[in-house]
């Protein structure tokens, strides 16, 4: 103990050095370690957090940019089946008319045919009518002065019973 | 001349109140106000002051957790603690005034201020703190009988070894104190003699030279502490389990 009187030591002196500094130890922990490592840990947590976050932002835009890659991909099949069959339909539906229309025409064209014979007909019988009536009256304007009266008239009446026959 | 006792500048009943004892108020009331201010302006963003305090505990913490990652949150806080305290103690004693501001008693000058490490008092206590921190620890860690293990064996060989382990605790005590006290004190003694012989200029490499000091003597202290929490909070069979069968004997 001698030798540490020689340095100096004096208990009173001794015991408040280490009350002091573990007072000062306490304070320090309490209020400065505790805190800014607890301040530390939540900072790393939250970096750490942000990055995972990034991480799967980043997957996600990833998975959001492939997706919209397949998309575009089956809208544009989808679209270019759409233009073929519309492209098909259109054609079908043109032939179709076509078809149509050359039957319609061929209608009107046969009706039509049908209606000239038929007016042919008309009036060929008609000129036939006619012709047998000048034929009836220019033999009666004949026939006068040839014959009597009586025979003049069986003769245009059996010259119109003939004609009537042949029309 | 640089007495190696602390000089008296006045007596509070029986306790003396030395030079050296106000120099620790002063260095409390200056950990104090940055406790104080750090914690009331601790936020996410760090300030400038924040900032720095941050970058040197999570240095700290991260070389405690290298050394001992399982008693980490035991032993940093004495770590830490015990650099601050150091190391704010030495480098406020490069302050002027410090050894040169003083009352003359007759042919006697008594400075108002003294380097606290120069006082052994100041020193011996941080050493029996670091010291018996470290065995509550170990206790702690490793439980009674390991603890005891370590010093106590049946095996006359091991009993040896644990005596000369029991006399390296309290060489660890000694060399802690009287590291810190040595060479805190004879800085002192030398910027004191240098100064005497020409105040200006010449100090100043010393005072560089000091400074310098004045870091590696707060970390060689919490370094040690925390290396010997380490040694001891780690039990003493582990190494053994994978090396030889000397641990087998020694249980």
């Amino acid at each position: 103990m001698d030798i540490l009187n020689n340095f100096g030591f004096e208990p009173v002196l001794f015991a408040a050095q280490v009350v002091n500094f573990l007072v000062i130890l306490f304070l320090l922990q309490k209020f400065a370690l505790k805190p800014i490592l607890k301040l530390l840990d939540d900072r790393k947590q939250t970096i750490a957090e942000g990055f995972k976050n990034a991480e799967t932002a980043q997957k996600a835009l990833t998975q959001a940019v492939e997706e919209e890659k397949k998309i575009i991909r089956s809208a544009q099949q989808t679209s270019e089946q759409l233009i073929d069959t519309a492209k098909k339909q259109a054609k079908e539906i043109v032939t179709l008319a076509r078809q149509e229309a050359k039957e319609q025409v061929e209608e009107i064209i046969e009706s039509a045919r049908a209606e000239m014979a038929q007016e042919q007909k008309k009036l060929e019988k008609e000129l036939a009518v006619s012709v047998a009536r000048t034929a009836v009256n220019m033999v009666e304007k004949a026939l006068v002065g040839l014959v009597d009266q009586k025979d003049q008239q069986k003769v245009v009446e059996k010259f119109t019973e003939k004609l009537k026959k042949q029309v | 001349m640089i007495s190696l006792k602390p000089e008296v500048l006045f007596q509070i009943g029986p306790v003396p109140f030395t030079n050296t004892l106000l120099h620790i108020l002063i260095v409390d009331v200056l950990i104090l106000v940055g406790i104080y201010f750090l914690h009331k302006n601790l936020s996410k963003i760090p300030g400038l002051f924040q900032n720095m305090v941050e970058y040197v505990v999570d240095g700290f913490y991260g070389l405690t957790e290298s050394i001992s990652p399982t008693q980490v949150k035991a032993i940093f806080p004495f770590f830490i603690g015990f650099f601050v305290f150091i190391f704010i103690t030495n480098i406020t004693a490069l302050f002027p005034g410090f050894g040169t501001i003083g009352i003359r008693k007759g042919e006697e000058f008594i400075p108002i201020l003294r380097a606290a490490n120069s006082d052994f008092n100041v020193t011996f206590a941080l050493a029996i703190i670091s010291a018996v921190a470290t065995h509550i620890l170990a206790v702690r860690a490793v439980g009674i009988k390991d603890y005891l293990l370590r010093y106590f064996s049946l095996n006359p060989i091991f009993l040896f070894v644990g005596l000369l382990e029991l006399v390296s605790e309290l060489t660890k005590i000694i060399s802690l104190s009287f590291r810190l006290f040595g060479n805190i004190l004879a800085g002192d003694a030398v910027l004191t003699t240098v100064s005497s012989m020409f105040a200006f200029f010449l100090p100043l490499p010393f005072m560089s030279l000091e400074i310098i000091v004045a870091l590696v003597q707060a970390l060689v202290f919490s370094i040690l502490t925390m290396v010997f929490m380490s040694i001891l909070t780690t039990p003493h069979h582990e190494p053994a389990e994978h090396s030889t069968k000397g641990g087998e004997i020694h249980e």
